[in-house]
């Protein structure tokens, strides 16, 4: 009987029939066939005579497969086998890979699960680092070609890198003497007190309101590259004579609050300080100024300086630095080559101009790089430092699904080998392991972007609360997105490329002959699997001895004696040069008056006033310091302090004795002799002590009048609270005129601190209602700046330190588990022989235990290396703090042993009999 | 010659369709048969006239069978091969009473016509 099956299959070929269909036609033709080839036999044809016609019949014009075409559906090409290479359709292969890897998920939940959530804590707190620490320093300003924003900065020229800023005339001189800039703008911020009207009497509807802005050249906008939403920017004879435009660009939304968005603002007056500015633009919804952080509300020429309490010879005074600067450079310049053009320009003027400009020197920075300046050490340091730690976290996480994705593996070994057997090829396989793995890695990065947007709202809402505009946008933006997807695809690889190699090894002879598929390089995957639950428990103590260092940090920072206390203490912002008050008018009648009326209240038992409390924002500083007798230093050099302007009763308010002499009074006014007050580390650095101190006279360069040392204060912390001791003067405001105050109100008890903070807003009121009293902060509030730092610290690093401990708890338990598995013959032989539950549960354990002592060891050994870098971010606890270090060391073991004992405990539980059939 | 060979084997081929489906279905009706059974049975009773091979007869029984006209079965009998029977379904048996019922009509029709030319 001639064989026709090759030959229909032949004629079906084009059809691309489904492997069932087409078995189904060929069966059931070849019999028709086989029918029709004996019918012609019988008819007395030949053998040779009848197969030929029967094939003839079965090619009859090309009608099978014509006529079959209408028929029957085509199917996509699946091969039989998953994973050989019978063509090479990447995309076809991809889409197959996709299919297969999403049925593999579906098919073990739990497992799916377990990656997932473990990848997705991992990416999250990554991708919510890095959105904050976009936020703070990576986000370009809405404004053209931000990238291109260059910032020069002024200063020493012993100092590496300088921040200076510049005085008005010189940065006149540098925009008109460089040659590599295409532009230079000058800028700098001030706040002021806006209101419709002018009028003093109370019974206005409006009321005043604080709010930030700058004063700019008037090429700052040309510069900025940004154009008014309505109106206009300045024109050039606004930035030429001091006192003569007072116009104002408005930001958008300003314009919104206060104009109800009206189309025609344009030429209406607003009063800043209560002096009557012109609207003559509106700035578009994005442009919030010059810095990131801070949103503007109005823009002021340069030249109306002395309305926001700037002195009047800013514009002609070089040593008064008062403007910050930004300029483009021209095409094709580098910034090398236009820092060398305008030194040259300082030199010039350093030899015109040497009392202030001598050693003087000019570094740029682009805009984005210059934000370091801003934000503090702290934040720089700390926010680079959690992007190491969250990179931790997420191996961890990577060692963790790798090992789960190991263990797997070795369950998978049978359904491997045999499609190897088949005839897949190893790269096949290994890429559709990898597309398995990166599309967990892609879970879990989708599901770590949703802990983002929540992990960002959290470290918002951790923000301590600060009377300034912050401008807080820490939302992953594309930046970030972008970053997660490469984050999220890179995980997958690393975690996926080394269990899907080592899978693709199966041995084939052990498949093939039915008995357990075993990798053949078994012990390879177990010395891999191994080694990653050792990485995992050395990073593990490396990110927890820094989250116990940061707790015990924190810890500490609360039992620090700040130098003051903040119990029964209230205080609140007021600022009456806002609405024009004179300086000199303000702390001779308004300040003195301010405070009698408050100390009448009945609750209250001290008040004072005070520049900026301790632990704020910033401070000034004063100087070169000038003892009595001696001459002043050379130009930039000399030591100067920082200093705080304050009212009699400050020390007494504050609760902060002074340990040798007396306090200001209210006769320490301009018209008494120049008295100061200094702390023990001030009279420690120019007296030797504090009774050497007493009485001695100094006074700052340049001139200014001998001040008396009348007592000293005890030392206290005064920027942060990890500071060393460090100088400190405090000057009696009555002979500093100043007006931007903070009001410090003692209180009798803390339940009268409520009634304390409405008796000081009605006082004020009834002195000037238009007087705006903003950032009222009560007790603890006060320090709450001050403890955000090493609060967040202590927070990110316990957050993160968890997540490692559960991270490597899980992938501990998981390995074994799965070594008690493929140990359950040997444990069942060992039972039967007569091995005792203890002995077993000891091997099991010790085993396990083994890599985590290894782990323990190599990670006491990685945090002593690395957590020195902490020093300086740590307060009251070595770097190498012993208790933290044993006890996390402890705290891991602990838990290792539990995470061991479970599995083992397990083992013991088995019938030897069951223990022996198993496979 | 050629061509008349060839232009009658287009005409029989196109008769064949438009009645094939009537065929297969009378075939089928009073019990289920397998491919090459109704191949056979239609040769025999046109005596010679109507013969379907295999390349034509099977995409026709797989277009009726995909209509649902047909089902076929895979049936194993003691000693032969499994062979494929084909049985009418409840629609099959309305197109083919309405098939049936118009054919008629048509064969009348071209009866009545070709009847009148030749009387």
């Amino acid at each position: 009987m001639p064989e026709w099956k090759e030959e229909i299959r032949k004629r079906l070929v084009s059809l691309k029939l489904s492997p069932v269909r087409e078995a189904e036609i060929v069966e059931e033709l070849s019999q028709h066939l086989d029918d029709r080839y004996r019918e012609l036999l019988a008819t007395g044809a030949t053998d040779e005579q009848a197969s030929r016609a029967a094939l003839t019949e079965l090619s009859e014009y090309d009608l099978l497969a014509r006529e079959l075409r209408r028929v029957e559906r085509q199917v996509g090409l699946e091969p039989i086998v998953m994973g050989t290479n019978r063509r090479t359709n990447m995309i076809a292969d991809f889409w197959q890979d996709l299919k297969y890897a999403m049925r593999m998920m579906r098919k073990s939940p739990s497992f799916t699960a377990i990656a997932v959530l473990a990848l997705a804590l991992g990416i999250g707190v990554n991708t919510a680092i890095l959105s904050a620490v976009n936020g703070f320093v990576l986000r370009p300003l809405p404004v053209e070609k931000p990238e291109e924003l260059v910032a020069p900065h002024w200063g020493k020229k012993m100092d590496n890198q300088v921040w200076g800023e510049f005085s008005y005339p010189n940065y006149v001189d540098l925009r008109e003497q460089n040659k590599s800039f295409s532009d230079l703008c000058a800028w700098t911020e001030t706040s002021a007190g806006i209101s419709s009207s002018e009028s003093r009497k109370s019974g206005n509807d409006e009321r005043a309101e604080v709010v930030w802005g700058e004063l700019v050249s008037g090429n700052y906008f040309d510069v900025m590259g940004v154009n008014p939403l309505l109106g206009r920017g300045f024109l050039p004879e606004e930035d030429h004579t001091p006192n003569t435009h007072p116009v104002a660009v408005i930001s958008h939304s300003l314009w919104q609050r206060r104009f109800k968005a009206d189309q025609g603002v344009v030429g209406k007056t607003i009063y800043l300080n209560g002096q009557p500015f012109t609207v003559i633009g509106v700035m578009p919804e994005s442009f919030l100024g010059s810095e990131f952080y801070l949103r503007k509300a109005f823009w002021a020429p340069l030249m109306m300086a002395q309305q926001f309490g700037r002195r009047a010879e800013w514009k002609t005074d070089r040593s008064y630095a008062s403007v910050k600067l930004y300029g483009r450079l021209k095409p094709g310049l580098t910034m090398a080559q236009a820092e060398m053009d305008l030194n040259l320009v300082a030199d010039n003027l350093a030899q015109l101009y040497p009392s202030e400009n001598a050693d003087t020197k000019i570094q740029l920075t682009t805009e984005v790089d210059g934000r370091y300046q801003d934000a503090t050490r702290g934040i720089r340091y700390g926010g680079l430092l959690a992007l190491c730690v969250s990179g931790l976290v997420l191996l961890v996480a990577c060692a963790n699904v790798a090992n789960l994705m190991l263990a797997r593996a070795a369950a998978r070994a049978r359904e491997i080998g045999i499609r190897l057997a088949i005839g897949a090829g190893r790269g096949r396989i290994v890429r559709q392991l990898l597309t398995e793995s990166v599309l967990l890695a892609l879970l879990g990065g989708v599901l770590g972007g949703a802990l983002a947007y929540w992990g960002a709202d959290v470290i918002r809402a951790t923000f301590p609360p600060v009377p300034y505009p912050i401008n807080l946008d820490y939302a992953p933006d594309g930046y970030v997105l972008k970053w997660m997807l490469v984050i999220s695809l890179l995980t997958g690889v690393i975690f996926g490329l080394a269990p899907a190699l080592l899978a693709s090894r199966t041995d084939l002879v052990a498949v093939i002959k039915g008995g357990t598929a075993r990798p053949s390089h078994s012990r390879h995957r177990w010395n891999l699997r191994s080694a990653l639950v050792v990485a995992q428990v050395t990073i593990s103590i490396v990110v927890l001895i820094c989250a116990g260092l940061f707790i015990r940090s924190l810890g500490k920072a609360v039992q620090t004696d700040p130098g003051f206390q903040t119990e029964n203490l209230v205080t609140m912002m007021i600022n009456p040069s806002l609405l024009a008050y004179d300086d000199r008018e303000t702390t001779r009648r308004f300040f003195p008056e301010l405070l009698r009326r408050i100390e009448a209240q009945p609750d209250v038992r001290r008040a004072a006033l005070v520049n900026e409390m301790p632990l704020q924002v910033g401070h000034i500083f004063r100087g070169p310091i000038v003892k009595e007798g001696e001459i002043d230093p050379p130009p930039n050099q000399g030591v100067i302090s920082e200093c705080s302007f304050v009212t009699p009763k400050y020390f007494d308010t504050l609760r902060t004795p002074l340990v040798m002499g007396r306090d200001f009074t209210d006769r320490d006014t301009g018209d008494a002799p120049a008295v100061v007050i200094v702390n023990q580390e001030f009279a420690r650095r120019f007296y030797v002590s504090a009774e050497q101190a007493m009485g001695k006279r100094f006074r700052f360069a340049q001139g200014t009048p001998l001040m008396e040392i009348i007592g000293i204060a005890r030392d206290g912390r005064y920027g942060t609270l990890y500071e060393d001791p460090k100088l400190f003067m405090f000057l009696p405001v009555y002979q500093h005129p100043r007006s931007a105050m903070t009001l410090m109100i003692s209180a009798q008890s803390a339940g009268a601190l409520q009634a304390v903070v409405e008796g000081a807003r009605r006082e004020i009121a009834q002195m000037d209602a238009r007087l705006p009293v903003v950032g009222v902060m009560m007790a603890e509030e006060n320090l709450s700046l001050a403890y955000w730092g090493p609060r967040v610290a202590a927070g990110m690093a316990s957050t993160f330190g968890v997540l490692a401990l559960v991270l490597a708890t899980i992938g501990l338990y998981s390995v074994m588990t799965y070594a008690v598995s493929q140990r359950a013959r040997e444990i069942g032989i060992r039972m039967a022989l007569g091995a005792q539950v203890r002995e077993v549960l000891r091997l099991i354990v010790s085993q396990g235990m083994r890599m985590v002592l290894i782990g323990i060891v190599l990670g006491l050994g990685g945090a002593f290396a690395l957590t020195r870098m902490l020093a300086s971010l740590l307060f009251g606890v070595g770097a190498t703090d012993p208790v933290t270090f044993v006890g996390v060391a402890i705290l891991l073991a602990a838990i290792a042993l539990l995470a061991c004992f479970v599995p083992a405990r397990r083992a013991t539980k088995v019938d030897p009999m069951v223990a022996l059939r198993h496979e | 010659m050629a061509m008349t060979d060839k232009h009658s084997q287009m005409l029989d081929r196109e008769l064949k369709k438009g009645s094939a489906e009537l065929l297969i279905l009378s075939l089928v009706e009073a019990r289920p048969r397998h491919g090459y059974e109704i191949s056979k049975l239609i040769e025999a009773r046109s005596r010679g006239a109507l013969s379907f091979h295999v390349a034509s007869l099977y995409p026709l029984l797989y277009r009726l069978e995909k209509r649902g006209w047909i089902e076929g079965r895979w049936v194993e009998k003691a000693g032969q091969r499994r062979r494929r029977y084909y049985k009418l379904t409840k629609e099959g048996k309305k197109v083919l009473a309405a098939q049936r019922s118009t054919w008629q009509s048509f064969v009348a029709a071209i009866n009545r016509i070709t009847d009148t030319e030749n009387a």
